[in-house]
């Protein structure tokens, strides 16, 4: 196991955001973080990669106790990609996703280099290489950030949101992308999304949650289910199938009729 | 430019990188050449007429050479108390605060912060005020006493600043808030000392804040050689660390590995000692700490492998020229430089804003 966690909470303020959560990830898997705003699902991310201490539990990384990793040894293990960076960065794309490269570091040699152009190639970015970060749009600014996640050679890639600022086209690049490389290098990916209906069509697992708890855990035709997404989105919706892929259409909000735990 | 099809694209890229970062270097190498030669001409800047060949025979006579007979033992004594530490202290002092400055914005990401904002100029300032109010200045040993104040009272706000920060976190945010509310109050502190002082101790008191280097002779240059030869190198290894919180904030380095809090305190620490020795010695010197950074950001890009010692060059440069022109301007009477690097830097810097914001949005 990748990340195996035992009834771990994170209380702040006297809140609790993550209330006993229980969560695997195996290697090469593929696993969709879907719930409605303020379930926890940034809050689990981030505490995967140890930037949120944990009230409770236990969660290893690669079969350490993450409180016994230095936080080079996490980023060793761990890429993780934040919802809505680098509006005021300062540096230039390559500059930024050679940073990517600094968990494995002893000085810069070429290979790093290389690694991190043939990146930005995959990704397209290629022609920006030495544009100032700022400059780019903000869907271009998160494939940059993907691009560092993924020269960080992590076997684990946390995902906050990867797709909320890119056309279509890019969703889809960036999903099949993130794919094959979870399956050509057995890199678990675990990645928060609102779109449920690309949460259907490329995770192996979803998991939902609610109010800091997980609500359910398996297939994606088991979670992502009318009854379910009515129970925590307050959202009547139906789940149907077009052109071989499952798709979600919300049909209309319940209103003030909220389900419990929100 | 849509980028060639092929596997040699990345290739070709990487290449182009590498041309980039060797054709940068290059300019800052050029830099610090251009800033010797120049510094080699300010040698001869001065009331008693002494052109570079009799600076260079006064030098040669320093280093153990016969006196040559064209010479008085006063043109030695120029040189050798006046010119050369002020020159030393305008390039070490002006590279000091370039890259006190650089290190500052780069660990708060905030580019309006500098060792002004963050208050600990106002701190020095108070100090000093504080030592001559007190009849020190007086003293055999004042003029150390001063100095000793304001480098005092300067680390004193520097700890309450990053202090403050440390304890909710060091989040950027509240060092600058705490800055510049710490500002205020020193120069509360100094406004009132002046209002109470006499006729004397005002004159004095105010000729302190206008940052000049008539004040730094050899001792301060040592002083400031030996914060330098400590700090710099320190500050060059976080190059790497000061890259990626600059790229993309506190849990991005974080999840790179870097530990955020550490690199931070230790890059202040190093920042304020060195900006702290500098201004001790020569009064308030505002603008170079703000805009060096700024400056070099502009010309070289924002890697700080390379910013670091290029922003150290600018400063110095600016300084060194600020210098120069206080002492040409209305030869004989010198103006300090605080003043002059002001008039002789903010052209530079708004012609270099408006050329950056010009390509920016073409």
């Amino acid at each position: 196991m990748i990340v195996e966690a035992k009834g771990i909470g994170v209380r702040r303020g006297g809140r609790d955001i993550l209330r006993d959560v229980d969560f695997c990830v195996a290697p090469g898997e593929m696993i969709a973080l879907i719930g409605p705003n303020g379930a926890g699902k940034s809050t689990l991310l981030r505490s995967l990669n140890g930037l949120v201490k944990l009230s409770d539990g236990t969660l290893s990384l690669a079969g350490t106790p993450i409180a016994r990793m230095t936080r080079r040894q996490i980023a060793r293990v761990a890429a993780y990609m934040p919802q809505q960076a680098g509006d005021t960065a300062d540096c230039s794309v390559a500059e930024c996703v050679m940073a990517g490269r600094l968990p494995h570091m002893s000085g810069t040699d070429g290979g790093d280099r290389q690694r991190v152009f043939e990146t930005l190639e995959r990704l397209g970015l290629l022609e920006f290489s030495e544009r100032p970060l700022s400059h780019l749009s903000g869907g271009e600014r998160q494939r940059v950030f993907l691009a560092r996640a993924l020269v960080q050679e992590p076997r684990l890639l946390l995902l906050d949101e990867p797709t909320s600022a890119l056309d279509l086209r890019h969703q889809l690049d960036t999903f099949e992308h993130v794919a094959v490389i979870a399956r050509a290098e057995a890199v678990a990916v675990v990645v928060a999304i609102h779109d449920l209906s690309l949460a259907l069509r490329y995770a192996d697992r979803v998991v939902m949650m609610s109010g800091g708890r997980l609500v359910a855990d398996g297939a994606p035709s088991a979670v992502v289910t009318p009854d379910l997404i009515r129970d925590t989105y307050g959202v009547s919706a139906s789940v149907g199938r077009v052109d071989g892929h499952t798709v979600v259409v919300p049909l209309r909000s319940m209103g003030n009729d909220r389900p419990a735990g929100e | 430019m849509a980028a060639p099809a092929g596997a040699g694209a990345a290739d070709a890229a990487a290449r182009r990188h590498v041309r980039l970062f060797r054709s940068r270097l290059l300019g800052i190498a050029a830099g610090a050449i251009g800033m010797a030669v120049f510094a080699l001409w300010c040698t001869t800047i001065g009331a008693a007429g002494l052109g570079l060949g009799k600076v260079a025979a006064i030098v040669a006579h320093l280093l153990g050479a016969p006196l040559a007979d064209d010479l008085k033992p006063s043109d030695v004594t120029v040189v050798s108390h006046l010119r050369l530490p002020r020159i030393a202290m305008a390039i070490l002092g002006g590279a000091a605060l370039g890259l006190a400055g650089t290190v500052m914005q780069g660990v708060t990401r905030n580019p309006l912060v500098s060792p002004y904002t963050l208050g600990i100029s106002a701190a020095a300032a108070f100090g000093a005020s504080l030592a001559i109010i007190l009849g020190l200045g007086g003293l055999a040993i004042g003029q150390w006493l001063i100095v000793g104040s304001a480098f005092v009272l300067a680390l004193l706000c520097a700890l309450i600043v990053f202090g403050a920060g440390l304890r909710v976190g060091t989040s950027p945010e509240t060092v600058i808030l705490t800055g510049i509310a710490l500002m205020y109050l020193f120069m509360a502190g100094t406004a009132t000392i002046q209002f109470l002082a006499s006729e004397e101790q005002l004159a004095s008191v105010v000729h302190w804040t206008f940052g000049s280097l008539t004040r730094a002779g050899w001792p301060a240059v040592v002083a400031l050689a030996a914060v330098s030869l400590a700090t710099w190198p320190l500050l060059m290894r976080y190059a790497w660390p000061l890259n990626a919180i600059a790229s993309g904030g506190d849990d991005f380095a974080r999840s790179l590995g870097i530990p955020v809090e550490r690199v931070r305190f230790v890059v202040c620490i190093a920042a304020v000692l060195l900006t702290a020795t500098v201004i001790s010695f020569t009064g308030v010197i505002g603008f170079v700490g703000l805009v060096a950074p700024h400056m070099a950001r502009m010309i070289i890009g924002t890697d700080h492998r390379l910013l670091l010692p290029f922003s150290a060059v600018v400063g110095a440069w600016l300084l060194l020229a600020a210098d120069a022109a206080g002492r040409l301007l209305f030869a004989p009477t010198v103006l300090p430089v605080g003043i002059t690097v002001a008039y002789l830097g903010v052209p530079v810097f708004l012609h270099l804003v408006m050329r950056s914001r010009g390509r920016a949005s073409a």
